[in-house]
């Protein structure tokens, strides 16, 4: 079944638009990647799914409703996870408050899941009481990733998961995601830059050109040299 | 003996000076800081809070309720502003601001219509602290402990509830507490209500000790922005630790040069303190 | 009621020509005044027009709204009862009453006077509260040479031929500072109001304190929105007064009232701003204006036949001014009250509403028996020369009256209390100055001047 289907949409900042007809669809259990240049609308469409930015036309719909109208909180709590490109964790709240800002809007999320993602990602169990701002950029994306995944989203967005951080971690959370989605069966939907992160996690893959959509990849294509110049190098 | 004395003056005084600057900020800080918005109709807020304090002592309730329901009768005037007018220029600060200084024209105005230039007052309860040669109303020692108090009240409120915890994320990444489904126009408004509760009681505590006119709040407005200015964005520990330093240097002025020394020096301290520590006291507090 | 003042330049001093030179003057003033009234006769027909002829105009300028609007709907409720008593006739004609709200604005207080003068065309006009009300609109009345009644009161200083003055605050000092030096000691501490009207009745209490022997111990000019006084009551302690002297105005300032009497302050206080004009005897609860000896012209507690007659008519009238409502007959209502009753003797006197006619029946001497007593009008100040009565706000704030002994009495305190001696000899509008060439100073004294 289509967990997120959108249709000729197109969006953008004030009078400049961004996205031109973008149609795309996401599979319930699926991890979809987008792949583009900086300023092609990665972040842009990711911003205009969570519903922070709102459509100039078209329909954006989840699980078979039409979401087009709702503002970006009414979308998190039809259960969309959104972990956005700087983090944005609340640097002046503890991890664990931070925590519980992702949690406490989802009736849906119990205190398992909340224990769940300490499991998931120790360091945090370590730092609970610590201010967020003080952490680590791998941290801080782990948190922002988990402070997602307590509100048991349905769909996780994740916008550039592995920019800056250290390449160790950069593996970790590649892990960690398709565990999220092997144990939870959390859709995921991410836009990369980082191949080798895309090559590894992701089962379909998106390209991003100027705000269009020009290609769809099975992601063991982006190994040739050719079809990542096109696309992604500058 | 006599260095007790000068003790207790010294400190009586700058009780009343920290209570009256923390009690004036505390609601205009509590709604600049979360929702960036300001109230140029605070000082109004005050005084409704003090007039219907003394509208519920006239009708006979005892002193402490009637400032409950003073703060409560202008938290739900403070929610009826924010649904018709606040609500719809949020992130238009300059907007705000003129919209809420008219509305602090017209309620000077309404209220002078209304009831006249001046309005029943509430006696000062307590009687006189006394200490050998010193004398001083107990109700100003009273006041500072009830600014200490609702200052924890705010604490309380803003660190431990899930309200208080939506708030602080909203304040520091509004967008993103909206993408976790935080109701951020429900926040604001609790927040607007929250502030104006915290400005009612403020007026109620006051009433006491001054003479209720329409036009009251424009002497509070001031040391409410000195406070909150010098406080700068934290709302609890900036504030309260404002209205203590300028507290602090008031004091010994207005003993030494009188009150308009007093209030001179309180002018130059915040000036001084905006151009060492542009953040304001939270500077001092939060670095991150 | 004056507050802040924009004093216009008055260095110039009286008419340095001697004797002779005023007598001159004087005598051409007289003529000037007949001739004047016969041209106006003769170009508008209007002189000794009897019955029928065009409405008698007047024109009030008192503030409805603002924070001083209390005050000027007073005055507008005793402009109406008076006008009603009279069936609105004056010289059988018709009086017509174009009642204006300057809302304490001094722009639209010019731009009303203008269209007062100018459009509507009045006789006379009443008006202004403040003293910065006034001197906005004095130089309007001046240019055009109209009649105007400044009835508020104010700490002085106003000598302009076309202006006719209620009395000063600097007269009532005197019996005051005398009666309070003598019944409490000569050690006062003065709490004084931060501008213009506080400064100068201050500079005038001092004097007066200094003829009496005494001192100030204390002296401190605390700013209008101040309403926190604890420091103030701490040097009040030190400095351990026999008295205070109060220039406190404004409501902030009244908080001292209730928070000195929290702090266990027991002092008597002599009061130049409080109780006549804004009743604070009625608003607070006692006991906290008790011990307040307070002198002015008019107090609704005066205990004559006539004032109990006017202070009752005028709350049947006006039930907002009763006791029950909170309300009180202040000062200012029975200053307008009086205005306007003087303006009616000068027009009966001059038997006509020319202006220049009108002035001369006005500076030739008017009496009038008035709810304060007799008062009269002095024709060289241009200033109304009234009884001072003080005032004992008892513990449970009733008021009874005090003789200089402080024995209590049915007496004022002091009778025929003229301006100050200083601001006599500065200002004779009857022989230094004429309708063609007249004097229009706002005479303030600097320190030193009064001795």
């Amino acid at each position: 079944m289509s967990l997120l289907a959108l249709e000729d949409v197109n969006a953008g900042y004030g009078r400049t638009p961004v996205l031109h007809d973008i149609s795309m669809d996401i599979q319930e259990g699926e991890i979809v990647s987008l792949i583009g240049r900086n300023g092609a609308g990665k972040s842009t469409l990711m911003k205009t799914i969570i519903g922070l930015l709102s459509p100039t036309s078209g329909e954006i719909s989840f699980r078979g409703e039409a979401v087009t109208d709702d503002p970006a909180e009414r979308r998190a709590r039809r259960g969309i996870g959104y972990v956005p490109q700087d983090k944005e964790i609340f640097p002046r709240l503890t991890v664990h408050e931070n925590l519980k800002v992702g949690r406490l809007v989802n009736e849906r999320s119990d205190e398992e899941l909340f224990e769940e993602m300490y499991d998931y990602f120790p360091i945090l169990d370590e730092r609970r009481q610590q201010r967020a701002g003080t952490m680590s950029g791998g941290e801080q994306q782990m948190l922002a990733i988990a402070r997602a995944l307590v509100g048991a989203p349905d769909l996780l967005l994740l916008d550039e998961p592995s920019e800056g951080v250290q390449p160790t971690i950069v593996e970790e959370i590649s892990d960690a995601v398709k565990e999220i989605n092997d144990d939870i069966g959390t859709t995921i939907f991410f836009v990369e830059q980082h191949l080798e992160f895309t090559i590894n996690t992701t089962e379909r893959c998106y390209v991003i050109e100027t705000g269009e959509i020009v290609n769809e990849l099975p992601p063991d294509e982006l190994r040739d040299s050719e079809v990542v110049q096109q696309h992604i190098t500058v | 003996m006599a260095v007790v004395e000068e003790l207790f003056r010294f400190l009586v005084l700058m009780l009343s000076f920290f209570g009256t600057l923390a009690l004036a900020g505390i609601g205009l800080a509590i709604i600049f800081g979360i929702m960036g918005i300001i109230n140029f109709a605070h000082g109004e807020f005050i005084m409704i809070g003090a007039y219907s304090t003394s509208m519920a002592y006239q009708f006979g309730l005892p002193l402490i309720a009637a400032i409950g329901v003073g703060g409560l009768a202008t938290g739900v005037f403070g929610l009826v502003v924010e649904r018709l007018l606040i609500r719809h220029m949020y992130d238009r600060l300059i907007d705000t601001l003129v919209a809420t200084w008219g509305l602090s024209l017209i309620l000077t105005q309404v209220v002078r219509i209304q009831f006249g230039g001046s309005f029943a007052g509430v006696p000062v309860p307590f009687g006189t602290f006394q200490y050998g040669g010193f004398s001083a109303s107990m109700y100003k020692i009273v006041l500072g402990f009830a600014a200490i108090a609702l200052f924890a009240l705010a604490y309380v409120i803003l660190m431990y509830t899930d309200y208080g915890l939506q708030a602080r994320a909203a304040m520091q990444n509004k967008d993103m507490a909206r993408s976790l489904g935080v109701q951020t126009d429900r926040v604001y408004m609790l927040t607007f209500f929250f502030g104006s509760v915290l400005s009612g009681v403020a007026g109620g505590l006051f009433a006491p000790l001054t003479v209720l006119t329409p036009s009251m709040g424009s002497d509070y407005i001031v040391k409410a922005f000195v406070t909150v200015i010098v406080g700068g964005a934290n709302v609890i520990v900036g504030t309260s630790g404002a209205a203590l330093s300028l507290g602090f240097i008031q004091t010994p002025a207005s003993q030494i040069f009188g009150t308009l020394g007093g209030r001179v020096a309180l002018l130059v301290t915040t000036i001084l303190i905006i151009r060492i520590l542009p953040e304001g006291i939270s500077g001092v507090v939060t670095r991150d | 009621m004056s507050r802040e003042t924009t004093a216009s330049d008055s260095t110039e001093k009286g008419d340095p020509t001697g004797q002779s030179g005023n007598t001159r003057r004087r005598f051409l003033k007289s003529v000037a005044v007949s001739t004047g009234a016969v041209s106006i006769a003769g170009c508008t027909g209007q002189f000794g027009g009897g019955g029928g002829a065009e409405p008698i105009k007047i024109g009030t300028l008192y503030d409805n709204s603002g924070p001083m609007g209390f005050v000027g709907k007073g005055k507008d409720a005793a402009t109406k009862m008076w006008l009603e008593e009279q069936n609105h006739t004056l010289l059988d004609r018709e009086v017509e009453w174009i009642d204006y709200n300057p809302a304490g604005d001094n722009t639209k207080y010019k731009n009303l006077t203008r269209k007062l003068i100018q459009q509507d065309d009045v006789d006379m006009i009443f008006g202004a509260l403040l003293s910065s009300n006034r001197e906005a609109l004095r130089p309007i009345v001046d240019e055009n040479k109209q009649l105007f009644s400044y009835n508020g009161w104010y700490e002085g200083g106003v000598c302009d031929e076309f202006m006719v003055l209620n009395t000063t605050l600097t007269s009532q000092q005197r019996p005051l500072i005398d009666f309070m030096v003598e019944n409490f000691g000569s050690d006062y501490y003065a709490l004084v109001a931060d501008y213009n009207y506080g400064r100068v009745s201050n500079r005038y209490a001092r004097h007066y304190a200094q003829e009496n022997g005494a001192e100030p111990v204390g002296e401190e000019f605390i700013p209008l929105e101040v309403s926190e006084f604890g420091s103030t009551i701490n040097r009040i302690k030190e400095e351990d007064p026999d008295w205070i002297l109060s220039l406190l105005v404004g409501s902030s300032q009244l908080s001292f009232f209730k928070q000195a009497e929290s702090a266990g302050v027991d002092l008597p206080y002599g009061s130049l701003a409080n109780i006549a004009g804004t009743y604070e005897h009625v608003k607070f609860e006692p006991p906290v204006m008790s011990d307040t000896y307070s002198c002015f012209s008019y107090f609704q507690e005066i205990p004559t036949e006539r004032n109990r007659q006017f202070v009752q008519k005028f709350q049947e009238n006006n039930p907002d001014y009763t006791k029950e409502n909170g309300g009180y007959v202040f000062l200012s209502i029975a200053d307008a009250w009086n205005a306007i009753r003087f303006y009616w003797k000068a027009v009966e006197k001059a038997g006509t509403v020319d202006q220049q006619e009108v002035l001369a029946a006005y500076e030739d001497g008017l009496e009038l028996e008035s709810p304060k007593g007799t008062i009269t009008f002095n024709g060289e100040t241009h200033h109304a020369t009234q009884n001072m009565w003080l005032a004992k706000v008892n513990d449970d704030h009733s008021i009874t009256f005090l003789d200089q002994g402080g024995n209590e009495t049915d007496q004022p305190i002091a009778e025929n209390v003229q301006t100050s001696e200083w601001f006599r000899n500065q200002c004779n509008l009857v022989e230094d100055s004429t309708w063609d060439d007249p004097k229009t100073e706002y005479l303030t004294p600097d320190e030193g001047d009064l001795a």
